[in-house]
Formats: C-alpha cells, structure tokens, sequence
C-alpha cells in the first residue's frame, strides 16, 4: 500500500483544505457577530475547539493503527508510519489548543491558566504524546521501532480516560464556586455556530492533507534511509573486495 | 490589550505554525526526493 | 515452572542484586531524603506550608526517586548480556515482568517507609488513619511499579534511555499522583471516607498497568 492517495486526490484535498480556510477566516473574522457575553474573544473559539478536536482525532489514528500494526492479521509497516505522521500533527494541534485556549482566557477570565479539568488533561495529554514523539525519533531497525512505538501508543492511549477521570474528580471537588465555571462554551447559536462548524470543516479537511503529506514524507524519509544503508553496505563491500586474501562478506541484512 | 488584540495574535499565531509546518513538511520532502533521485517513485506535484 | 514461581525467582534475583550493590540504599534514598530538604529550602518551613502540601512532597519525592530506582531496575541488565539470558531462559514474558515489578515495588515501598517518617519528622505531620495511609500507599505502588516497569522495558537499552524514560512515564503516572495525595489528605484531615474514591482509582490504575505489563512485557524484551 504504497500510495496513500492519488495525485489528483491530494490536489483536490489540497483545494477543499484552502477553499474551507477561506470560509473559515470570513466567517469567523468577518461576518460573524460577536458574542454577547464574551464580546470579540469568542473568535478564539473558532480556532481552539476545532484545533482540539483534530487532536482527538489525531490521536484517534495514531491508536488505531498502533493497534492494527500489533495485530498479526493486518500487521504492516505502513500502520506504523501512519501513526507517527498523525501523532506528530496531534501534538502540533495540542499545543495549538492550549496555546489558543490561554490567549483566550486572558481576555475573558483574566488568566493566562485555569486549574480546570479539561485544560489540565489536555496538557497532560500533550506531553504524553511529546514523549510517544521522541520514542519515535530513536534510530531501530523500522519493526522494532515498529513494534516498540505501536506498544508506547497504546499504553499512552489506555492512559488517557484515567487521566480525564482523576482530573475531572478533583477538580470537581475543587470547585467552590469560583469564576471557572464548567460551562466553558455555553450554546453556541447564530451565525457564531456557523462559524464554530467552518471551523471544524476545515481543520478536518486541513488534518486529513497534512496526514497525507506528513505520512508521504515519512515513507521518502524510510526510502533515503534505506538506500543510503544499501550504498553502506556497498562501500563495505568494495573495501573487502579490493584487499588482495580478504574473508568474504557477510550477506546483506534485510 | 484590547479583545480584538488576543483574537489577531491568535488567528495570526495558527497561521504562523500551520504555515511553518506545512513548510517544514514540504521542504524535507523535496530534500527527500532530491536524495532519492528522480528514480523513486512517489513524485508528486 | 509456574508464572507465580517465575516471578518470584526473577524478583528474588533484582532484590539480590540490590542488596549487593546497594546502590538504591545509598544512593537513591538519599537522593529522596535531599529532596525533601529542599522542598523545605523552597517553602519556608516558617509559613506553616510544610504540613499542609506533605503529602503532596512526599508523592514527589516518591516518585522522582522511583524513576531513579526504575531507572537502575533496567540498568543492570544491560550488562554482561542479562537480557539475553532472559530472552533465552524460556521465562515467561509475563512472569518476568511481574517479578520486576515486584522487585521495584518493593524497592519504593522501603523508600516510602523511610520518607514517611522523614515527611513526619520534617515537616511535622501528624498521621491520622494510618490504615487509610498505607492502603492508599500500596495501592499507588503497584500502579508506580507497574507502569514504571512497562516503560522501564520500552527504554531499556536506548542511548537516551535516561532523559527519555522520565519524559515517557512521569504524565503516565499523574492519575496516581492525583490519586495518592488525595488519598493522604483526606485521611490525614480526619475524612478517611473521602479518600476511598481515591484509593478506587489507585487500585484501577494498577490493575490496568499490570495488565499492559503482562501482555506487553514478552515483546518489548525481545527487541534487539
């Protein structure tokens, strides 16, 4: 399964992701009303909820195929690769999503951080997959990054609803009826819903061509990798066999 | 700061690291590809 | 060979490594005992802070000191190719990993030991419930051992095993850090009830790690 889309699929998805920007930036920027309780700042939302969905998403995909990587029956190099390629943008967008969520909040609730459930599993959920990132940058032999990268995710994702438990736990027992309340996004409605699903769009459509992108650099990078072992094994080769009485060489290691 | 002041630094800021990382993305890609050869399959536009 | 006497042969085996070289004695137990001081230079023991974040300091302690023990855990198989005897040994993966994990909870338990009463001593502590106390306890301890070891295996071996393995399982470990100091301080505030739901999350924390473990162990350890 070498090619993820075709040609004219990554042009078209390419277009979708610009054309529904575009909308994005109108709607969200220009055309929608402010909100009447949080004024102006509620554009930031445009951004940050649909930014932490992808994360979700993200993730999503990089469990799944950690999991159908694991599992004999549909096991292939390329789950592998895929997972990594969304991990990557998951974290690029957790990051997005807390960096947006502060900006936000420095408006409305005059803090740059809240102790609140959701913020707090979010950043735990960011540096999990920080370290899932830099597991995957340690050189192996690509099943055994492989196999030990598929096993990391999943042990991370398993970690995830405990995670949001035990932080919604405390925090609602916290609570004492600060400024911080639960409701962070009370009902949308109006053009400012229209604005908040734009976003979702085009984040989706926005994943879905970094994905293809990110996971089509990835099997460039294996392929440079791996011919660059070749020309090694090559050099080594001609090293041996221009000394007069050498041993033979060991056969290449697939 | 006024409201529309964190609305533009964030909107700039997504633009600024999608941006940044679709470029990023793009350029190791045609580092690939120029290691690569024009051999390998995989080219795209 | 049963799992439950594999296990206990791979455990019996770390346990004595240690009680040779000591190296978690005297090095890692004093390393928490400084950390503890420390909070204490940060905190200002005159502000009245010190009894009310305890539990909090000890957890921290606790676990900044596990990593370290985790870390010599899997350090000493790195060497003289222990890990290939263990692949080779037909132990099951499984057991293997119990028995690590045993040994590593033993480990943290002697140090939580100690670092109690030094938390009592130090930033005077009074213990109310103990029973609460050490049920909580024991409970984060298997989850700490339990993960600890799954990534201790995950990093074994790597180059950059040692800034690697912190970042891998400290956010890991946070439900049991939650858990475990609530746990604490509702029984040492004298609401030993509140901390069950707490003592609860432990205990499913560990029992999923465990789980992870047992099926996860065999395959990381074949790694070359």
């Amino acid at each position: 399964m070498q090619k993820f889309w075709t040609r004219r699929g990554t042009a078209v998805l390419g277009g979708l992701t610009v054309v529904s920007l575009a909308v994005l930036v109108v709607l969200g920027l220009f055309v929608s009303d402010p909100d009447f309780q949080q004024g102006d700042a509620v554009r930031l939302m445009y951004l940050h909820v649909p930014a932490a969905w992808i994360s979700y998403l993200a993730y999503g995909v990089t469990s799944l195929a950690s999991a159908l990587y694991l599992w004999k029956r549909t096991r292939a190099q390329v789950w592998d690769t895929l997972a990594g390629a969304s991990a990557e943008i998951g974290v690029l967008f957790t990051g997005l999503t807390l960096a947006l969520g502060s900006l936000w909040g420095r408006p409305v609730w005059n803090v740059w951080w809240a102790w609140d459930a959701r913020i707090v599993s979010t950043a735990v959920l960011f540096f999990l997959y920080l370290g899932y990132l830099a597991l995957r940058k340690v050189p192996a032999e690509s099943a055994v990054r492989a196999r030990r990268c598929s096993i990391a995710a999943l042990v991370a994702f398993v970690d995830v609803p405990v995670v949001h438990f035990s932080v919604e736990w405390w925090r609602t027992l916290h609570q004492k009826g600060t400024v911080f309340n639960r409701e962070l996004n009370p009902s949308i409605q109006g053009n400012l819903a229209w604005a908040l699903l734009s976003g979702v769009v085009a984040f989706t459509f926005l994943y879905l061509y970094l994905l293809e992108r990110r996971y089509r650099l990835a099997l460039l990078e294996e392929a440079v990798e791996g011919r660059e072992l070749d020309a090694a094994i090559a050099e080594r080769r001609a090293e041996a066999e221009a000394v007069p009485g050498a041993r033979g060489v060991p056969e290449r290691v697939v | 700061m006024t409201d529309a002041g964190y609305v533009i630094g964030g909107w700039a800021l997504t633009g600024v690291v999608i941006a940044g990382y679709v470029g990023r993305v793009w350029s190791r890609t045609r580092r690939a590809r120029r290691l690569l050869g024009p051999d390998e399959q995989g080219r795209r536009p | 060979m049963t799992l439950l006497r594999q296990a206990l042969l791979v455990a019996g085996k770390d346990l004595r490594i240690e009680a040779r070289s000591r190296v978690a004695l005297n090095q890692v137990l004093p390393f928490a005992g400084i950390v503890l001081l420390l909070f204490a230079f940060a905190l200002d023991p005159d502000r009245g802070i010190l009894p009310r974040v305890a539990p909090g300091l000890f957890w921290v302690a606790v676990l900044l000191a596990g990593l370290l023990a985790i870390s010599r855990a899997f350090a000493v198989e790195g060497e003289n190719g222990v890990r290939d005897a263990l692949r080779l040994s037909g132990l099951d993966g499984a057991a293997v990993f119990c028995g690590k994990a045993l040994a590593v909870a033993a480990q943290l338990l002697a140090l939580e030991v100690v670092l109690g009463i030094g938390v009592v001593v130090l930033y005077d502590l009074h213990l109310h419930n103990p029973l609460v106390v050490v049920l909580a306890s024991l409970a984060a301890t298997a989850g700490l051992a339990a993960a600890g070891t799954v990534y201790g295996v995950l990093a074994a071996g790597l180059r950059v095993r040692e800034t690697l393995f912190p970042l891998l399982v400290l956010p890991v470990v946070a439900p049991v850090m939650l858990g475990a100091t609530r746990a604490w301080e509702a029984a040492l505030s004298g609401a030993p009830s509140e901390a069950w739901p707490w003592v609860q999350l432990l205990a499913v924390f560990g029992v999923i790690y465990t789980t992870m473990g047992w099926l996860a162990f065999g395959p990381l350890l074949e790694e070359t």
